[in-house]
């Protein structure tokens, strides 16, 4: 009688740690990348320059395969400011006449952009996408930044 | 020798002024994606695609970061971006090419919302399929939009689940809606 509760209760606490993973794995948070330590620090252009480099070398040192991909700590020359979709998104010189950071700001981060007006400023984020010239577009895209928030 | 480079300078400079003269380019857009099962509804909204629109030939070209799709859950992001499924640390973009059937029925200089067909290709992990569609051309005080809406069956792409949560939980065939924002249209 004893036994069979022994093996009731170890069955029950396996049944608990299994679907309390399952909750976990279902519900798990995004990270925190405000909070988070920037695993490369360096120059906007250092950045874009190194892709148009080698963008394969990029891609493979940068993204990751689920998705989460390398923070990022940026210094570079603000340039411009535009609104979009539920973000502002600001733009630091990258390698002139070739590949700027476009670094869109996490939803609900607010900035003063008259402020900004040629500075240089650091800001953190994730990189999603390396700049390259795209033939069919006929230019050479941004450096991209997603959940992007300014330092100083 | 000197002549035939300055002649080829002047040709190359034509070309670019003739080939870039009615190109638009956007980078305020709006890509969103809908999955419905019984089980489960999906959306993932992506703002950080890149795109162009000739006016003259109505030739539109979206590339989109593939990482930039953004999900409610942290599991079904990651599920999209691994290898089984979008794979985009191997193929980190998507790229649409097409054109705007009879662009030149279009006033774009007048405002108004122009209903209009979109035909082109989506390469999608390096496969390439023709999609064509019903779209929008908006013009307002000199800006041009464009929106569209059309179905992708992942099969098609090579994206196939046999088992396991999102065999069940991703449909077979997603919502794809697109929105652009040009830069201003030259008169």
């Amino acid at each position: 009688m004893r036994k069979r509760r022994l093996v009731f209760i170890s069955l029950l606490f396996v049944l608990i740690g299994a679907v309390a993973t399952a909750f976990y794995l279902f519900f798990q948070p995004h990270r925190d990348i405000k909070n988070a330590e920037a695993e490369y620090v360096l120059s906007s252009e250092a950045l874009v320059a190194e892709y148009l480099t080698d963008k394969a070398a990029a891609d493979l040192k940068y993204l990751d395969e689920k998705g989460e991909s390398a923070i990022v700590e940026l210094t570079g020359r603000f340039l411009s400011a535009h609104a979009n979709g539920p973000s502002t998104v600001i733009v630091l010189e990258g390698v002139a006449g070739k590949s700027d950071v476009h670094a869109h700001l996490s939803t609900g981060e607010t900035v003063d952009i008259a402020a900004l007006e040629g500075k240089q400023l650091r800001l953190k984020g994730v990189l999603i996408s390396g700049p390259e010239f795209d033939a069919d577009l006929e230019l050479y895209t941004p450096l991209i930044l997603r959940e992007s928030s300014i330092i100083n | 020798m000197k002549n035939s480079s300055l002649v080829l300078m002047m040709v190359s400079i034509f070309l670019l002024a003739f080939s870039s003269g009615s190109k638009l380019q956007s980078v305020k857009s709006h890509i969103s994606f809908y999955s419905h099962t019984p089980l489960e509804d999906i959306k993932a909204d992506n703002y950080t695609a890149i795109s162009t629109f000739d006016t003259e030939s109505g030739a539109v070209i979206f590339s989109v970061p593939m990482q930039g799709f953004m999900f409610e859950k942290a599991l079904m992001q990651k599920h999209f971006n691994s290898a089984n499924f979008l794979d985009t640390k191997a193929f980190p973009k998507a790229k649409f090419k097409g054109n705007v059937v009879q662009i030149e029925k279009v006033d774009l200089k007048k405002d108004g919302v122009y209903p209009v067909t979109v035909a082109g290709e989506l390469t999608l992990k390096e496969v390439t399929k023709p999609v064509t569609t019903m779209g929008e051309l908006k013009v307002k005080a000199g800006q041009l939009s464009v929106s569209a809406k059309f179905p992708i069956t992942l099969a098609d792409y090579g994206i196939v689940f046999e088992k396991g949560k999102p065999a069940s939980n991703i449909a077979k065939t997603v919502e794809v809606e697109v929105h652009a924002s040009y830069d201003a249209l030259k008169d």
